[in-house]
């Protein structure tokens, strides 16, 4: 039955445009933000790992958006168009369908994050050469793309947590970007290291790209990311179970 | 096929009832949606679920299909309830709103989406189009589509895993009379082959043409159920006579309402048992005629009243 509710909500995602809007937004993100901080730096600062660059961090930040917006209208999307209905009819329990739509955002995620990596290293290394720079691809990149992934696809587990919460599109986005883009940065002020356990924080430590004695190592980050993508999911089925759908 | 005619068939043995409410209730807030609700829906036929707007039909339909939580009472379809189905979305098609869709998904897609949750084999999407004549409009955006077409599609959706129970709210709406005739002879084959059909309607007319029996809520309260010629069974004859004293006599304390000092109306006794009483008494009779009521009288009779009858 799982696989089922799986291949319908991927078969969602791949029959709505704004899936490739997504992808292609995040991507054009990226590509403007990479290429205007190399242009804006000095040469002797670009060199090395590319996931030591002041532009990485930023592309975690702004693709995470993406990834978060992703999972909250993979739920909010239905009840705008009230086709949550046919998945509910469909498995009346709603877990599966909720299971589902975390698993099939993940994925979504994971899409939109390598092909905003992808963006970022073929404007990166062209355009740090350009500038006389010695970017380049290390071993020790690999380990911090795969946190940028999996911090992606948790952005969007807790996105579909978020959007099961709260329903209406237009709150749960405008909630969701207001937390990380300036609750999560305030929070983070008053809050000293105990900020880097804010899912923000971790998701950017996950990645490698906080160069900060507060931040958390990879591991840690990715179980703290875990907790809060865990606990915004069971927090939608727990809300989901309990409604009435219109 | 017309369903007119065919109404009027025997279901015979086709009586196991498929859909139960039992003692069915629900609040919001100070407002009573549904007030102890009981009723049965057997297979065979075609079911009507009738009420004012507001009585209260969405919301029992939705607590049907697990869809609300009802305060208290059972509600059962195929002898389980609806969350406790194995696969209830092959069991019941269901058509709640018709514009339950994304608008910029192509009508093949949304089907598709559907067939995939629901383990339906890609072939019948195809044929679920055929089935509504939707085949020519797959690929064009289910926003572009008008109302009557969304319902169409809706009506697809309801049949994609061809189940043998359909529940349809208000399946009409935005239907054109071709649409209603189709729809009309569809539930009736539907039902035909054993099929069991709940449809609710606050059009008595739309109910009319398409169902066999009806069930009638007011205000979330049972009101009757019957078939649905039964509503305007009573017999009310208006009779002329030059000797219309005699002839009240004769009619032995039947209860008469007078319309003039020469003619009454007489109820609950047929015209031709009148006829019959006048001829043996040598009464004259310059009109014998029996009243038509109208079924939206008989609703609006049915529904003023509060209390079940």
């Amino acid at each position: 039955m799982m696989h089922r509710s799986l291949r319908a909500e991927l078969l969602k995602l791949v029959t709505t445009k704004a899936t490739y809007g997504l992808i292609l937004g995040a991507a054009a993100v990226v590509a403007l933000t990479v290429a205007s901080t190399i242009a804006s730096s000095k040469s002797a600062s670009l060199s090395g790992a590319l996931h030591d660059q002041v532009f990485f961090l930023l592309t975690s930040i702004n693709v995470g958006l993406f990834s978060l917006i992703l999972g909250m209208r993979v739920v909010t999307d239905e009840y705008r168009n009230r086709t949550i209905v046919h998945s509910f009819l469909s498995d009346p329990g709603r877990n599966r369908t909720l299971a589902a739509k975390a698993l099939a955002s993940a994925l979504a995620a994971s899409v939109i994050a390598v092909a905003s990596l992808i963006v970022m290293i073929a404007i990166a290394l062209p355009l740090a050469s350009a500038k006389g720079g010695t970017l380049a691809l290390e071993g020790s990149d690999a380990s911090a793309f795969g946190g940028f992934l999996l911090s992606n696809a948790l952005w969007a587990v807790i996105g579909v947590g978020v959007g099961a919460t709260i329903r209406h599109q237009v709150a749960a986005i405008v909630g969701g970007l207001v937390w990380v883009l300036v609750i999560e940065n305030l929070g983070s002020g008053f809050l000293g290291d105990m900020g880097s356990y804010l899912p923000g924080q971790a998701a950017y430590a996950l990645g490698n790209a906080l160069d900060t004695a507060a931040a958390l190592q990879p591991p840690a980050a990715a179980t703290v990311m875990a907790i809060y993508a865990l606990f915004a999911w069971l927090l939608g089925i727990a809300v989901t179970r309990v409604r009435d759908v219109d | 096929m017309e369903a007119g005619g065919e109404r009027q068939r025997d279901h015979g043995a086709t009586t196991k009832p498929v859909i139960s409410v039992s003692g069915l209730s629900r609040r919001f807030g100070d407002v009573v949606a549904v007030d102890d609700l009981s009723f049965t829906v057997s297979s065979g036929k075609v079911t009507g679920f009738l009420g004012p707007n507001g009585a209260g039909k969405t919301t029992t339909i939705r607590m049907l299909l697990g869809l609300a939580h009802p305060d208290a009472g059972d509600t059962s379809v195929a002898g389980l309830p609806y969350r406790e189905l194995p696969a209830p979305a092959q069991v019941v098609g269901t058509l709640l709103d018709g514009a339950a869709a994304h608008p910029k998904r192509t009508a093949r897609n949304h089907l598709r989406v559907l067939a995939a949750e629901r383990g339906v084999a890609k072939p019948r999407v195809e044929q679920a189009l055929a089935t509504v004549d939707l085949s020519g409009a797959a690929d064009r955006r289910v926003g572009e589509f008008s109302l009557g077409m969304r319902q169409r599609l809706g009506l697809a959706a309801a049949l994609l895993a061809e189940p043998q129970v359909l529940i349809l709210d208000e399946p009409a709406n935005g239907l054109d009379p071709a649409g209603i005739r189709w729809l009309r002879s569809f539930l009736r084959d539907f039902a035909d082959r054993g099929g069991t059909v709940f449809v609710s309607s606050h059009q008595l007319a739309e109910i009319s043409q398409l169902a066999d029996e009806v069930i009638v809520i007011s205000r979330g309260r049972f009101v009757t159920q019957q078939p649905i010629g039964g509503l305007t069974s009573g017999h009310r004859t208006l009779v002329r006579s030059p000797d219309i004293e005699r002839l009240r006599r004769a009619l032995n304390g039947a209860a008469t309402q007078d319309v003039d000092d020469r003619s009454f109306i007489v109820e609950d006794v047929p015209a031709s048992e009148i006829g019959e009483i006048a001829a043996r008494n040598s009464i004259v009779l310059h009109e014998l005629t029996p009243q038509v009521e109208s079924l939206e009288d008989v609703f609006l009779t049915l529904t003023m009243n509060e209390g079940p009858k």
